[in-house]
C-alpha cells in the first residue's frame, strides 16, 4: 500500500502536469500555421544546393520557463526574455522555430530566410573560428556588438550572392522591429545598443548603417565590437556610471537568432559502468513526448568531486524529483513505474542537463524533435552469448574474413494487435485492392515467341521475311513458328527490414519510419500474397557483433497471413545496424529455395552502424561484401532506403540502379510495390 | 583529305540518312584536346566512343568533326528494338522479285561516311556485335544474307556514345566490344566556357547567363540528394532562348529548367526557391 507522503507527491505531480499542459495548450503560437516539419525538407535540399554541403534543419527549442529561483536571483529582466523559440545555429546544423508568428511575413517566405541566412552564418563560422563565449571580454555587451556586426556582414554577403531574398530580408528586419522592448525599460549602453539594433533592421540588407562596419573576417568585429564597447561606456555620464550600471542582455530576436557553441567543442558524454549480470527480461518500454529538450550541458572539470561535502549528507532514502541539473540523479535510480509523461513534462522545464549514458535498455524514451547531437557509445560485449548462428565477417583491412566475425541470434517474434492491421487495411483498402489486381496480373502465364524452331502456330512475319530471302536465292530459313511459354520463371522473394534505433526518427507530424516500414510491410505482404510465389519477411537489428537479432516475420512455407500481420504489428525501433551478417543469413535461406530467380531486398534508413568499429568504413565494406556474396549465389540484391545521402555510399555497395532513395519515406509502401513489381517483371 | 570529301553527285544519288558537310561550320566550343584526339584517330582509322551526361555537346561534337574532317555523317539513334538488320540492311518484296536494301551502317561503309551510333548500349546484343569487325585491322562489314565483304571506305570512322549514368543495369557494353574504342570522356564545362556556348546558342545578355550558369551549378549540386538528372548545357540553351525571347527569368527557369528534370515536389520547391534567391529581374 501507497505509504501517504507517496500519494500526496503523486497527486502533485498530476496536478502540476495538468496545469502545465493547459499552459500549453493556450500558447499563441500553436495556431493552424504551418509548421516547420511541413517545409523542412524543402529547406535542407535549398541549403544543400545553395552550400554544396548538407546543412542539417532541425527544431529550435523553446525557451525553458523560468523557476522561481531563476526569477528571484537571476538579473535578466523580463523585457529582455525571449519569449519563443529563435533560430540559432551551431557551425555545422541549423535550428528554426517549429512555429511563426501569424503576423509577420508568409511563413514559407520567413523559414527560408531564416534558414539561408543561418546557414550562411553556420557556414561562416566553418571558414572562420569564432572566438569561445568566455573569450569575450566585460558583461556580454562585446559580445552582443560582435553578434550584430557579424550577422549584418553575412546579410550583406546575402544581397549581393542571392539578390532575390534581399526583399525577404527587409520584410524579416521589419517583422522583428515591433517586438523590440521599449527604450524607457533600458539603462544606458542598452539603449545604446538597442538603437544600433533598430538602426540595422530599417537599413537595407546591402547597406551597413554607421557606426557598424562591413566585417571581412569575424577578426574585423572583435576589433570593432571592443572599440564600440567601450565607447559606448565612455559616453555614460559620469554620475551614473559610479552606479556600475550592467549590461543585462538584448532582446536577440528573430533577426539576430542564436549562436550555439560549436559542436566539435563538445565533449563526450559520461558512461555509468554496470555489473555484468544475467540478461534481464525486456520490459515494455513507457513512451512520451517532450515538449521540448534540455540544451546538453558540458560537464566542469570539478563536477564530479568523489569527497561529499557536508550538504551532500543523505540519510533516508533518495526522494523522487527529476529537476536535476547537476546530472547526479541518474535515470537509472528513477522509479520504475514513473509515469513517462510527467517525466517528459519535468524534464523540459530543465533549462539544461548533462548526457549520461547506460547499457541498460531504456525503461522510458521521451521521443524529442531533435536527436541527441554524437552517438552514446556503449562498451561492447556487456550482454551475455547465447547459441547462434555464426557468420564471418570481412574485414577490409585485412582484406580477408574474420571466421565467426558475427553471430546472428533467432529471435520469436513479439505478437502485435490485429486491430492494427485491420484498420490499417481499412484505411488503405482503395490502394491494396489496386496493388493485388496488379500483382494478380503478374502471376506466372504465357506469352507469344515468335521465330521457334517448332510451335503451335506459323509466324506470318518470319514466313514473309523467309519466302522475300528465299526469292532471293538465300536457302530457307527454319525459324517459322511461334510458340506460348510461361512469361517468367519461379521467384523467390526475401525482405529483410532494418529496425534499428534510427529508424525512430520522425518523417511527419505523427509518422516516424518505423510505422511507415510497417505500413509498407503489410501492404508488400498482402501484395506478395496475391503474387502467389514464396516469400520471407525478416526484420534485424542488434547491438555488437555476438548478437545480430533476427525476427522472422513470416517464413516461406508459411500460407497464413494473420500471424504475419501481428508480428508486423509489434516491431519497433531497436539498437544498431550489423547489415552484414543479417544479409548473409537472408541469402543462405534464399539459397535453399528452389526458384528460378532470386530477390533480396533490403528496407534500410541509413549506414550500417553498430557500437564496435561497424561504423564507418568497416560496416560499409562488410555489407559491400555480403550483397557480392549473395549475388554469387544468383541472389538480385536491391536496396531501398529514405537516408538521402545515401548515394554515397550505396552506390559502391549494391552497385548502381540497384537501390532507390525515397525522398519522402510516407510513400515507402507504395514505391515499395511498384519497385518490387518492376522487380519481378524484369 | 580533299579528295575523300564526297558531294552527293559522286554516289549519283543523295542517300537517305546522309548528312553531308555544308558551308556553315557547326558551333562547337573545345573544352579540352578532344578535337586534336578526334582528328589523329579519324587519320589512323579508330573507332571512337563517347562518354558523358546528356545534352553536354557529344552529338554537336560529332558534327562538327564531320564538317572539320569534310565527311559525310549518318547519325543512328539506337534503341532497344534496333536489330543487326535495322543496321545493315534486308531483303524487300518488290513486284517482280526481291530487292536488298542497304542499312545505314552499310551505306555508311560503302560511302566512307563519318558513321555515329548514339546511346549505342539501348541496342540489342546482336546489333552491337556486327560492328566488331569494322573496328579492328579487318575494317570490313560481312552481310550474310547477300555473302557480301564490304570492306570500308577510306576516311570510314565509326563513332559511338553512351551516358554511363542511366543506362539499365541489365544492358552495358561488353568488355570485347569496349576495348575496340579510344574513349573521349564528355561533361558539362566549365562556367566560363558553358556561359560562353550559351550566349552564342540563344542571344541571351551576359548577365543573365551568368547567374543562369550559376544556378545550374548549385542545382547540379543536388544530384546526390535524390534529383535523378541534373540540368545538362542543353537544358540552359532553351532556357536561355526563353529569357532571350522576352519570358521573364524566373518563369524561363520554372518551366524551362526546373519543371523538366523531377516530377518530386519538395526537389522542384527546393529548387523554386532557388531560382527565386538567384535570378531577379
Amino acid at each position: 500500500m501507497a505509504e501517504p507522503e507517496e500519494i500526496i507527491i503523486d497527486a502533485a505531480r498530476h496536478a502540476t502536469a495538468f496545469i502545465s499542459r493547459l499552459w500549453h495548450s493556450g500558447d499563441p503560437h500553436k495556431d493552424d500555421n504551418p509548421a516547420l516539419t511541413a517545409y523542412k525538407n524543402r529547406l535542407e535540399l535549398l541549403l544543400a544546393a545553395v552550400h554544396g554541403y548538407d546543412i542539417p534543419v532541425h527544431a529550435a527549442q523553446p525557451p525553458a520557463s523560468p523557476s522561481a529561483l531563476s526569477r528571484l536571483f537571476e538579473r535578466t529582466p523580463f523585457h529582455l526574455m525571449e519569449p519563443y523559440a529563435l533560430p540559432a545555429n551551431d557551425a555545422t546544423r541549423i535550428f528554426l522555430p517549429m512555429r511563426l508568428p501569424s503576423d509577420g511575413p508568409p511563413p514559407l517566405q520567413l523559414f527560408r530566410i531564416l534558414a539561408v541566412q543561418q546557414a550562411a552564418r553556420a557556414r561562416r563560422r566553418v571558414l572562420h573560428t569564432y572566438p569561445a563565449e568566455n573569450a569575450f571580454p566585460g558583461d556580454g555587451l562585446v559580445q552582443d556588438l560582435f553578434y550584430i556586426s557579424e550577422a549584418i556582414a553575412v546579410d550583406h554577403a546575402l544581397a549581393l550572392e542571392l539578390p532575390g531574398l534581399t526583399p525577404d530580408l527587409i520584410a524579416l528586419r521589419r517583422a522583428t522591429l515591433p517586438d523590440r522592448p521599449q527604450p524607457r525599460l533600458l539603462n544606458m549602453p542598452e539603449r545604446a545598443i538597442e538603437e544600433l539594433y533598430c538602426q540595422v533592421l530599417r537599413a537595407h540588407p546591402a547597406n551597413i548603417p554607421s557606426p557598424l562596419i562591413l566585417a571581412r573576417i569575424p577578426g574585423d568585429s572583435i576589433t570593432w565590437a571592443i572599440a564600440t564597447a567601450e565607447q559606448m561606456l565612455a559616453e555614460i555620464p559620469a554620475r551614473i556610471a559610479r552606479k556600475k550600471i550592467r549590461h543585462r542582455g538584448i532582446r536577440k530576436g528573430l533577426w539576430l537568432g542564436r549562436t550555439l557553441p560549436a559542436v566539435a567543442q563538445r565533449g563526450s558524454c559520461s558512461i555509468e559502468p554496470t555489473a555484468d549480470g544475467p540478461d534481464t527480461l525486456p520490459r515494455p518500454q513507457r513512451n512520451s513526448q517532450l515538449a521540448r529538450s534540455p540544451e546538453v550541458r558540458e560537464k566542469k572539470m570539478d563536477e564530479d568531486d568523489r569527497s561529499q561535502g557536508m550538504w551532500m549528507l543523505q540519510m533516508d532514502d533518495p526522494q523522487q524529483h527529476v529537476e536535476d541539473p547537476a546530472g547526479m540523479q541518474r535515470p537509472t535510480d528513477r522509479d520504475d513505474n514513473a509515469d513517462a509523461g510527467d517525466l517528459a513534462d519535468s524534464l523540459s522545464e530543465l533549462p539544461e542537463a548533462s548526457l549520461i549514458a547506460s547499457p541498460k535498455p531504456a525503461q522510458e524514451v521521451l521521443l524529442s524533435e531533435n536527436p541527441v547531437s554524437g552517438r552514446t557509445l556503449l562498451p561492447a560485449g556487456s550482454r551475455r552469448t547465447m547459441a547462434g548462428i555464426p557468420y564471418p565477417e570481412w574485414d577490409f583491412r585485412i582484406s580477408g574474413y574474420r571466421e565467426h566475425g558475427a553471430v546472428v541470434r533467432l529471435r520469436s517474434p513479439l505478437l502485435g494487435e490485429a486491430a492494427w492491421a485491420e484498420s490499417l487495411l481499412a484505411r488503405h483498402r482503395a490502394l491494396l485492392r489496386e496493388i493485388q489486381r496488379r500483382f494478380e496480373g503478374m502471376q506466372p502465364r504465357r506469352i507469344r515467341r515468335r521465330r521457334q524452331p517448332d510451335g503451335d502456330d506459323i509466324d506470318i512475319s518470319a514466313y514473309v521475311s523467309a519466302y522475300a530471302e528465299q526469292h532471293a536465292g538465300l536457302p530457307l530459313q527454319d525459324r517459322l513458328y511461334q510458340t506460348a511459354r510461361r512469361a517468367r520463371g519461379d521467384i523467390a522473394i526475401a525482405l529483410l527490414i532494418d529496425i534499428s534505433a534510427s529508424t525512430d526518427g520522425w518523417v511527419s507530424n505523427d509518422l516516424r519510419i518505423i510505422d511507415v516500414e510497417k505500413e509498407a510491410l503489410l501492404l508488400v505482404h498482402q501484395a506478395l500474397m496475391a503474387l502467389g510465389d514464396p516469400f520471407c519477411i525478416q526484420a534485424f537489428s542488434g547491438e555488437s557483433a555476438q548478437n545480430v537479432d533476427l525476427w522472422t516475420l513470416k517464413d516461406f512455407d508459411e500460407t497464413g497471413g494473420s500471424l504475419a500481420q501481428r508480428r508486423i504489428a509489434a516491431l519497433e525501433p531497436q539498437r544498431y545496424t550489423r547489415a552484414g551478417a543479417a544479409i548473409r543469413h537472408t541469402a543462405s535461406l534464399l539459397a535453399t529455395c528452389a526458384a528460378e530467380h532470386r530477390l533480396l531486398i533490403l528496407l534500410s534508413d541509413g549506414k550500417p552502424n553498430d557500437v564496435d568499429q561497424y561504423e564507418g568504413r568497416y560496416g560499409v565494406e562488410d555489407m559491400r561484401q555480403a550483397v557480392a556474396e549473395a549475388a554469387l549465389q544468383s541472389i538480385h540484391p536491391f536496396c531501398i532506403t529514405v537516408d538521402r545521402h545515401a548515394p554515397q555510399y550505396l552506390a559502391g555497395i549494391f552497385g548502381p540502379g540497384r537501390y532507390a532513395v525515397l525522398q519522402h519515406a510516407q510513400l515507402l509502401p507504395v514505391v515499395l510495390v511498384d519497385i518490387l513489381r518492376k522487380l519481378i517483371r524484369a | 583529305m580533299e579528295d575523300f570529301f564526297i558531294k552527293s553527285g559522286d554516289c549519283g544519288e543523295q542517300l537517305e540518312g546522309v548528312r553531308y558537310p555544308d558551308s556553315v561550320e557547326p558551333y562547337y566550343l573545345s573544352v579540352g584536346e578532344e578535337v586534336s584526339v578526334f582528328e589523329q584517330c579519324h587519320q589512323r582509322s579508330l573507332a571512337v566512343m563517347l562518354k558523358g551526361p546528356t545534352g553536354c555537346g557529344k552529338t554537336r561534337f560529332v558534327e562538327h568533326m564531320a564538317w572539320r574532317l569534310k565527311r559525310p555523317l549518318v547519325v543512328i539513334s539506337c534503341h532497344d528494338d534496333l536489330s543487326a538488320a535495322d543496321l545493315v540492311g534486308r531483303f524487300l518484296i518488290h513486284h517482280n522479285g526481291t530487292v536488298w536494301q542497304d542499312g545505314p551502317l552499310t551505306r555508311a561503309v560503302r560511302l566512307g561516311a563519318i558513321c555515329y551510333l548514339d546511346e549505342v548500349v539501348e541496342a540489342r546484343a546482336d546489333a552491337v556485335v556486327v560492328i566488331h569487325p569494322l573496328t579492328d585491322y579487318r575494317r570490313v562489314l560481312p552481310i550474310d544474307k547477300t555473302g557480301e565483304l564490304i570492306e570500308a571506305a577510306p576516311g570510314f570512322q565509326l563513332v559511338v556514345s553512351y551516358n554511363p549514368g542511366y543506362q539499365h543495369v541489365s544492358k552495358d557494353l561488353k568488355p570485347s566490344t569496349r576495348q575496340r574504342f579510344v574513349a573521349l570522356d564528355f561533361d558539362f564545362p566549365p562556367p566560363e566556357r558553358e556561359a560562353e556556348i550559351i550566349i552564342h546558342e540563344s542571344g541571351a545578355e551576359r548577365a543573365v547567363v551568368h547567374d543562369l550558369v550559376g544556378l545550374a551549378g548549385r542545382i547540379r549540386g543536388l544530384a546526390n540528394r535524390g534529383l535523378a538528372e541534373v540540368p545538362s548545357p542543353r537544358l540552359l540553351v532553351a532556357t536561355a532562348r526563353l529569357i532571350a525571347n522576352g519570358i521573364t527569368p524566373q518563369l524561363a527557369c520554372y518551366v524551362g529548367l526546373v519543371s523538366p528534370l523531377t516530377d518530386d515536389p519538395g526537389l522542384t520547391a527546393a529548387m523554386r526557391d532557388l531560382v527565386d534567391a538567384i535570378m531577379v529581374e
